[in-house]
C-alpha cells in the first residue's frame, strides 16, 4: 500500500495510540469513518499524536477523545478504552467538569487551570490528582471552534511534596511554639522575621516582628552587636553561639531597657543548593541563672569577709586579754570565755541570717552560760543590728562574768535584773538598764580591764550610746542609753 | 620635726578590730584620732581633725569608706586600707594605695606605715 492511498497517514509517528486507532472502526463512532475527517481534524490529530506532552483532544458536540501515548501512560488502566469515546463516558467522575469546559472551547475562548484537584479512577481506585490543564480551541475547516485541545501535566508529585513541606514547618512551627526555649527564623541578608515562638516574643515584649527586618524590628540590638553577629554568622556560615550574653531589651511600653542574659546560638540554615537562607535563632533566658551565680560569689566573698573579721576580732581579744591578765591559767580561761562568747554571739546571728535579731534573744543567749534562773529580763521586743548585737554579747558577757566574780552571783541569792524599754516617738532613745542585787557588798574596781574597754567603748561606739555605772554598795548597776536607729542599723 | 606623736586617725567598724588597732598605734608611738566605727563620724573626723595618717577600713557597715579617703587626699593626709575584702573591695581610683589584710599584726602594721607618717 503505496503512502498516497493510506488514508492513516497522517498518524504517523504516532506510537502505540496509531495503532490502535488503525485498527478502530471509526465508523460506528460519532467521527464517522476517516476517509469523511476534514483536513483540520486530520491535522490537529497529526500534533497531538507527535507530541511528547500528554494532550488530549475532544472533537465535536460529543467530545470524542482522542489523544497522544503521553497521555495514554497519564490515563493508566483507562486506556486504551477510552480512546474514541466521548469525554462524559470517558471519565464520567468529571463529566460536568469536561462539559463545562467543552462548552468554552467551543465558544472560541482558552483556558489555563492549575493545580487542578481531580478525583480519578485511573487503575480501580479513587485517587488525589493534582493537574496544570491548558485548553484550547480547534477551529474545524470552516474556522468554527468544534473542538478543544488540551494538554494535561499532571502536579500530584510537587503538591504532595509541597503539602508535605507546609505541614513539615507547621509541625516544626507547633513544636517551636511549645519548645521551653526562645526560637525565631529570620529570612534572608537583611534578616526578615518569619517565624517566632511564643518564648521569643515574650523576650521582646510582645512586639508583633513578623515581616520586619531585625534592625527595625528590634532596633536597640543594633547597637549592642547583634546585627553584625548575624550578619557575620549570614556570610560565613559558621554558627555563632553566645553564653550569658547579656542583652538590653525594650520588653514594655516604656521604651526603658532590661538587661537579661542569654544563652544562644545564630544557625545558619541552608537550602538545597546549598547556599544560606534564613538564621535560626535558638535559646535561653538564663537572667536567673546568672544572678544565682553572682549572688553565690557575692555570698563567698561577704563569707571570706567575715571570716577575716571574725579572725581578727580573736586576735584582738587575745591580745588584749594577754595584756591584762595576771597569770597564764586567767589568761587562758578568759580568753576561751571569750571566743565562746563570740561563737554564741555568732550563733544568734546565723540563726537569723546574720542580719538583725532582737536584744532579748542576744541577752538569753548571752547569760545562758551563767545559769540563767539568776536572770530576770524584761522588755520589748526590739531588733539589733549584726554588730550591735555582737558588741551587746560581748558587753552581757563581760558583765556577767564580773557579776560571777564580784558581783551578785558570787553567792547563792543574788540576782540581775536586765530590763529595757524604748521611749520617746521623735528620735526615739533605747534604754537599758543591768541592775544587781543581793550579792555580797561591792567596792568599785581598783584597774579597768578588758571588760571594762568592751562594755564602755563598745556598748558606747557600736550602739552610740551614753555608758553609765555605778559602785553602790548594794549592787552594780549599769544604764545605757542609744539613739534606737543606731540600736538596729547592721 | 616637732615632738609631739603624730596623729593617726583610725576608720574601722568591727569593734574589736579598731580597739586592737589603736593599741597597736599607741604601742608604735602615735596618738589615735577615733576609733571612728561609722561612714559620718570617719567623715567628720577627718576633714576637720588635724592629722597626720590615717588607718581606713574598707567597708564600713556596707558603705565604702571611699568619701574619707576623698577627703584625706584633698588634705594631702596619707592613708592605707585595712580590709577583710583584698583589693578586689578598690575602686579604680584607689587601686594603687598599701592595702592591710585583716588579720594583720604590730609588725605589718608598723610596716605599711613605714616613713609615711613619721615625716608629717
Amino acid at each position: 500500500m503505496s503512502q498516497q492511498d493510506d488514508i492513516f497517514a497522517f498518524l504517523a509517528g504516532g506510537g502505540g495510540v496509531e495503532t490502535l486507532m488503525r485498527r478502530m472502526d471509526w465508523s460506528q463512532t460519532p467521527l464517522g469513518p476517516v476517509i469523511g475527517w476534514g483536513q483540520s481534524l486530520r491535522t490537529s490529530i497529526s500534533i497531538v499524536l507527535r507530541s511528547p506532552t500528554p494532550i488530549v483532544m475532544m472533537w465535536g458536540p460529543d467530545a470524542i477523545l482522542i489523544y497522544n501515548d503521553a497521555y495514554a501512560r497519564f490515563a493508566g488502566g483507562r486506556h486504551p478504552d477510552i480512546l474514541g469515546l466521548p469525554a462524559r463516558d470517558a471519565w464520567p467522575e468529571i463529566a460536568d467538569h469536561n462539559q463545562n469546559m467543552i462548552d468554552i472551547c467551543l465558544a472560541g475562548r482558552a483556558l489555563s487551570l492549575r493545580d487542578q484537584l481531580m478525583m480519578l479512577n485511573r487503575n480501580g481506585v479513587a485517587e488525589e490528582v493534582y493537574l496544570d490543564l491548558f485548553y484550547s480551541p480547534v477551529p474545524d475547516d470552516h474556522g468554527v471552534p468544534a473542538g478543544a485541545l488540551v494538554i494535561v501535566v499532571e502536579t500530584t508529585d510537587r503538591v504532595l511534596a509541597e503539602r508535605r513541606r507546609i505541614d513539615e514547618m507547621q509541625r516544626m512551627h507547633r513544636m517551636f511554639d511549645q519548645a521551653p526555649g526562645f526560637v525565631a527564623i529570620l529570612g534572608g541578608p537583611d534578616h526578615i522575621f518569619e517565624f517566632t515562638n511564643p518564648a521569643y516574643r515574650e523576650l521582646i515584649g510582645g512586639r508583633d516582628v513578623i515581616g520586619q527586618r531585625l534592625a527595625d524590628a528590634i532596633p536597640e540590638v543594633v547597637a549592642q552587636g547583634f546585627v553584625a553577629r548575624m550578619n557575620a554568622a549570614f556570610q560565613s556560615g559558621e554558627p555563632h553561639v553566645g553564653i550569658g550574653t547579656a542583652v538590653s531589651l525594650r520588653r514594655d511600653g516604656s521604651g526603658g531597657e532590661e538587661t537579661r542574659s542569654l544563652d544562644f546560638i545564630y544557625q545558619p540554615i541552608r537550602d538545597e543548593g546549598d547556599q544560606i537562607t534564613h538564621i535560626l535563632v535558638m535559646g535561653m533566658d538564663v537572667t536567673e541563672r546568672v544572678r544565682a551565680q553572682e549572688h553565690q560569689r557575692f555570698l563567698l566573698n561577704e563569707l571570706n569577709h567575715r571570716v577575716k573579721n571574725s579572725l581578727a576580732t580573736v586576735q584582738s581579744v587575745v591580745r588584749h586579754t594577754l595584756r591584762q591578765s595576771s597569770s597564764l591559767k586567767e589568761a587562758s580561761e578568759s580568753i576561751s570565755a571569750r571566743i565562746l562568747a563570740l561563737s554564741r554571739a555568732q550563733d544568734v546571728l546565723t540563726g537569723q541570717s546574720w542580719a538583725e535579731t532582737t536584744v532579748e534573744t542576744v541577752l538569753r543567749s548571752a547569760v545562758e552560760p551563767m545559769g540563767a534562773q539568776r536572770f530576770h529580763l524584761n522588755g520589748p521586743e526590739v531588733a539589733l543590728g549584726r554588730r550591735q548585737a555582737l558588741a551587746l554579747s560581748l558587753a552581757v558577757h563581760e558583765l556577767a562574768t564580773n557579776a560571777v566574780k564580784y558581783g551578785a552571783l558570787a553567792n547563792d541569792d543574788g540576782t540581775v535584773r536586765i530590763s529595757w524599754g524604748v521611749e520617746g516617738n521623735n528620735a526615739p532613745r533605747f534604754r537599758l538598764t543591768w541592775l544587781e542585787r543581793g550579792g555580797p557588798p561591792v567596792c568599785p574596781p581598783t584597774r579597768r580591764g578588758f571588760g571594762m574597754d568592751v562594755i564602755e567603748r563598745g556598748l558606747g561606739a557600736e550602739l552610740d550610746a551614753d555608758v553609765a555605772m555605778s559602785y553602790a554598795p548594794e549592787g552594780f548597776a549599769l544604764e545605757l542609753d542609744a539613739r534606737l536607729d543606731a540600736v538596729k542599723i547592721g | 620635726m616637732t615632738e609631739r606623736a603624730p596623729r593617726v586617725l583610725v576608720v574601722e567598724d568591727e569593734l574589736f578590730v579598731a580597739m586592737m588597732i589603736e593599741d597597736y598605734l599607741r604601742d608604735l608611738g602615735f596618738e589615735v584620732v577615733g576609733p571612728a566605727l561609722r561612714l559620718e563620724r570617719g567623715l567628720a573626723l577627718a576633714r576637720d581633725e588635724m592629722l597626720d595618717f590615717a588607718v581606713l577600713d574598707v567597708n564600713l557597715a556596707d558603705k565604702p569608706s571611699f568619701p574619707i579617703a576623698d577627703a584625706l587626699r584633698d588634705r594631702g593626709v596619707p592613708f592605707i586600707f585595712a580590709t577583710g575584702y583584698g583589693s578586689l573591695g578598690l575602686n579604680d581610683a584607689y587601686q594603687g594605695t598599701r592595702t592591710l589584710q585583716k588579720p594583720f599584726d604590730l609588725q605589718d602594721l608598723a610596716e605599711a606605715i613605714g616613713d609615711r607618717a613619721r615625716s608629717a
